[in-house]
């Protein structure tokens, strides 16, 4: 009983450690299976707003947050082509969405946020909607 | 005993196989396509491998192309620099794209203008930028959507 006890309690502290470094680096929601990794640019990045606007989905637009998980697995926060003008975009034939930075955190930035992955999310839906 | 220790090694072996050959090779059995990658100091041929795929799956004429006409993609930095792509004549069907900092579709890009390259020397014409950039430039704006 002692030695299974001890196997459970390794067993959690071990999937609680997996679970904050994959939380490091992507966006982890386990009971929605919902695995989303986030790349950020190594001088700048504002990764909490995307984590923050993904949560917004989650609460407020279950469809849309639905659409996020099975249509996109990576989201990067850099403009199309590294270029500042090219903006935000989706890369068809992938499930990568690309989201330009932006330094403001708050709340309509949020929203706004949300509202461009949901965009894009949407976009990958179709294409991979339409090989079918 | 000694036969589960040798299945025990020969399964270790070939994952490590398996390992090695899906992070130095891209195959897409059903489109024949068979493409060495080789790695350079950043160690990492995943923006390669996904551009192909973004290429299979987006621009399919385009991805017939280079798997055609392109056999090895050198990740090392070479006349395009960091960032950049290159086609050295005399390498048939080896080109540089060193692109692994830069973003998913600049990546397919100049693997798009790179194969150009190698199709210009293939065909013995002389090197043409600007046919190189169209070719890009159109597969581009199959691939992107803003």
């Amino acid at each position: 009983m002692e030695k299974i006890l001890r196997k459970i309690i390794l067993f959690i502290i071990i999937f609680f450690i997996f679970y904050f470094i994959i939380n490091s680096f992507a966006y982890l929601d386990i009971s929605n299976l919902c695995y989303i990794r986030i790349s950020e640019t190594f001088s700048r990045s504002n990764e909490e707003t995307i984590r923050a606007a993904i949560k917004l989905l989650k609460r407020q637009d279950r469809e849309a947050y639905q659409t996020l998980c099975s249509y996109v697995n990576e989201i990067f926060e850099k403009s199309c082509s590294n270029s500042e003008e090219s903006g935000s975009c989706y890369i068809k034939g992938s499930k990568a969405i690309f989201l330009k930075y932006n330094s403001d955190t708050s709340d309509s930035a949020i929203k706004q946020r949300a509202e461009e992955i949901k965009k894009y999310a949407n976009y990958s839906k179709n294409f991979w909607n339409s090989l079918k | 005993m000694t036969v589960i220790r040798l299945i025990k090694y020969l399964s270790f072996f070939f994952l490590l196989f398996l390992l090695l050959f899906n992070y130095l090779f891209y195959l897409d059995i059903s489109n024949r396509c068979f493409i060495r990658i080789k790695t350079s100091f950043e160690f990492s041929n995943s923006t390669i491998k996904k551009a192909l795929k973004v290429l299979r799956y987006a621009s399919p004429k385009d991805y017939q192309t280079v798997c055609q006409n392109v056999d090895t993609i050198n990740t090392n930095v070479s006349c395009g620099g960091f960032g950049g792509g290159c086609f050295q004549h005399g390498e048939e069907k080896n080109i540089y794209v060193s692109t692994y900092r830069r973003s998913l579709d600049f990546t397919v890009g100049v693997i798009i203008h790179e194969t150009y390259h190698v199709i210009q020397y293939k065909e013995g014409r002389p090197s043409s930028e600007t046919e190189c950039n169209i070719a890009m430039n159109e597969t581009l704006k199959k691939v992107v959507e803003f």
